[in-house]
């Protein structure tokens, strides 16, 4: 099993490096001849400096073919000015200490409370740091709005999405993963970390990406307050106590001779024949587009044929294993339609993805947490490097490299300080805390995205 | 002194090895993998520290998982659904703290690889560097991706020699003791007693 497991992580790798490489040559190819076409464009209105990415100067020209984009354009950038963010003239400047100070405080919480982190990594992206602000004053429909938004989104996705490379190089280790399992999670994953970048990237204004992420942190607000009330506090009391009664009724000792992971029904070929189309479908989607015309129906085929014989596959079969002498089964479908939902959350708002998986398969499928925390690692792997390369390969989205350095730094720094202030802080307390956070967040950016005449406040 | 001067020293040394070989394509091969190697021993630096300091708070957590999950498997194999269930709920919360515990202090392994990243933007944006051999031509990304992946391997490999990093990975077993190793650890393999005759097959 782990040598099989073994040669899952290797193709993977060696699938991720193929894609680095020749996409990159490939973006770097496209970035140099639109380069020469916008740079004159660019130049001549005295727009960008040489530093200007090519991907922004391309925003910036194709924004000059419209009069009234144009106006905005011409009135939003100073050409006189220092090039700030993405090499703008006028932009606000990169945030290092402002991105150092706000990422101690998401490194504390995640330390502290164990979720909520990526939320706040995204609260920073969009408001703390003024770069929301900067691109909603070039207005909607503007194609650096849009560039603005998806560089939001992948930074998001770096700093949450680590997660997943950080978790699953630990549980390969531990050899607790479940290849089948692992398979039918990869096959949503990758389908919705390919499908939703190529579906919305450079289409979606920050006004929007606003709304729709006051919405999720809304509906995180209302789980977190259920969890506070008497009613949500009874189940875990429950819990507890069926936890202590059973300490007591069964003698620790010696665990069954039969502690690994054996697959018992279930077998690899449909799933990794599936599995296989989907990641062939969103490499061609990186790699192939733009060779002829019409090249981009190829990946979206492949991708869609790969989840159908997936589903197709697994909508009959019983996938079933032994786990500690215990037997475990589950249809295969729920974890591709759980994948791919997840990873297209993920991968549309840039938070989630990584932990959600857990909670999904433990109560849907029933699945014991230390499996699932394994398999599902490896899959949000797959799915991130998938989404991340498709953003900024394939659609060439850019994201300033040391402000996500700095952030990350600061996350570390707020996790060593977390375990040492968390015992002074009762875990109702926090949690309380971070229901008004997200209430107050969820209800903020939902009206400044879909409502902002009903919104009085900054 | 403010802070440009130390960011030109840095820049001095980083550059350095990029100008050791004649051919500037193999050089800026050769620069990136040695970029590569200091990232990694930065960021090794950094978690081994952080292990340190964040030693009894890992092993509360682990403790935590583990135990819960152990309760739970306890309970399957009894027949009681009802508290196998209810425990895995309590496992999927001790889980959410230590995977984000783990995850903010891998953080801590990888904040040089973006710095370097950004020097390697500031330095080569915009310049197509040939793949010897083959004949292609790559932006700096994909191939300090390729690098830094490799000096990780090979880093990862050397540190088991270096007295800090075995004292390190020693703590680092240490924080999953025996009851638990059992659970976070692949099976242990079965000790062949010579005295007892082998089926054949098993």
């Amino acid at each position: 099993m782990r040598k099989r497991i073994g040669i899952v992580f290797a193709v993977v790798l060696a699938a991720t490096v193929v894609l680095a490489l020749a996409g990159g040559a490939w973006a770097q190819a496209g970035g140099s001849a639109a380069q020469t076409v916008t740079a004159a464009v660019s130049s001549a209105a005295g727009l960008t400096t040489p530093e200007t990415p090519a991907k922004v100067k391309a925003a910036i020209a194709k924004s000059l073919t419209d009069p009234a984009q144009a106006k905005k354009t011409a009135a939003v950038i100073d050409p006189k000015k220092k090039p700030g963010f993405l090499g703008i003239p006028g932009a606000p400047p990169i945030p290092y200490i402002w991105g150092l100070l706000w990422a101690i405080w998401v490194g504390w919480i995640f330390s502290t409370v164990g979720a909520f982190g990526g939320i706040m990594a995204g609260v920073g992206h969009i408001t703390i740091f003024g770069l929301g602000d900067y691109a909603k004053s070039f207005g909607k429909g503007h194609p650096v709005n849009s560039l603005f938004t998806d560089s939001i989104r992948v930074s998001n996705q770096w700093l949450v999405g680590l997660s997943a490379l950080i978790s699953s190089f630990n549980y390969y280790r531990l050899g607790r993963l479940v290849l089948p399992l692992g398979l039918c999670l990869a096959i949503g994953s990758v389908a919705g970390s390919y499908l939703i970048p190529e579906l919305t990237a450079g289409k979606i204004n920050l006004k929007s990406y606003i709304g729709y992420f006051g919405l999720c942190v809304l509906l995180l607000g209302f789980i977190l307050l259920y969890e506070t009330t008497p009613r949500g506090q009874r189940s875990k009391k429950k819990a507890k106590a069926a936890a202590q009664a059973f300490e007591k009724q069964v003698a620790e000792g010696s665990a069954s001779a039969d502690k690994g992971v054996k697959i018992l029904e279930g077998g690899l070929g449909g799933t990794a024949l599936a599995f296989g189309l989907v990641l062939l479908g969103a490499l061609w989607g990186n790699l192939g587009k733009g060779l002829f015309a019409g090249a981009h129906y190829i990946s979206w085929g492949l991708v869609i044929a790969g989840v159908v014989i997936g589903l197709a596959i697994t909508a009959t079969k019983t996938i079933r294993f032994s786990f500690y002498g215990v037997e475990f089964s589950f249809k295969g479908y729920i974890p591709i339609f759980g994948g791919i939902l997840i990873a297209a959350l993920a991968s549309f708002l840039g938070v989630g993805g990584g932990f959600l998986f857990v909670p999904f398969l433990t109560s849907v499928a029933g699945l014991p947490m230390f499996l699932v925390a394994g398999t599902s690692a490896l899959a949000v792997l797959v799915g991130m490097i998938i989404s991340i390369s498709t953003y900024m390969v394939a659609k060439g989205v850019v994201v300033e490299w040391g402000f996500i350095g700095m952030e990350l730094i600061g996350i570390f720094i707020g996790s060593m300080i977390g375990p040492r202030t968390s015992k002074y802080i009762p875990d109702k307390w926090l949690k309380i805390l971070f229901v008004i956070l997200a209430f107050f967040v969820g209800v903020r950016y939902t009206m400044k995205g879909f409502a902002p005449q009903y919104w009085p406040l900054p | 002194m403010g802070i440009d001067f130390w960011l030109n020293i840095g820049d001095l040394i980083l550059i350095a090895p990029y100008r050791w070989l004649a051919n500037p394509a193999w050089g800026w091969w050769l620069g990136t993998f040695i970029l590569g190697l200091w990232c990694s021993l930065l960021g090794e630096l950094t978690m081994a520290v952080a292990m340190w300091l964040n030693r009894e708070p890992i092993r509360q957590v682990l403790s935590d998982t583990a135990r819960r999950h152990n309760q739970s498997m306890r309970a399957l194999k009894a027949g009681d659904g009802q508290a196998y269930k209810g425990i895995n709920k309590l496992a999927n919360e001790a889980f959410g703290k230590a995977f984000f515990l783990q995850l903010a202090m891998g953080m801590g392994s990888l904040w040089p690889a973006f710095l370097a990243a950004a020097w390697l933007q500031a330095r080569f944006a915009g310049l197509e560097i040939p793949l010897p051999l083959v004949g292609w031509q790559v932006g700096y990304i994909p191939g300090f991706l390729v690098m830094y992946l490799l000096s990780r391997v090979i880093f990862s490999r050397l540190k088991r020699r270096i007295p800090f990093f075995k004292r390190t990975l020693a703590l680092a077993r240490s924080l999953a003791p025996e009851e638990r190793l059992e659970l976070l650890g692949p099976p242990p393999k079965k000790k062949e007693d010579p005295d007892i005759p082998v089926a054949p097959g098993s």
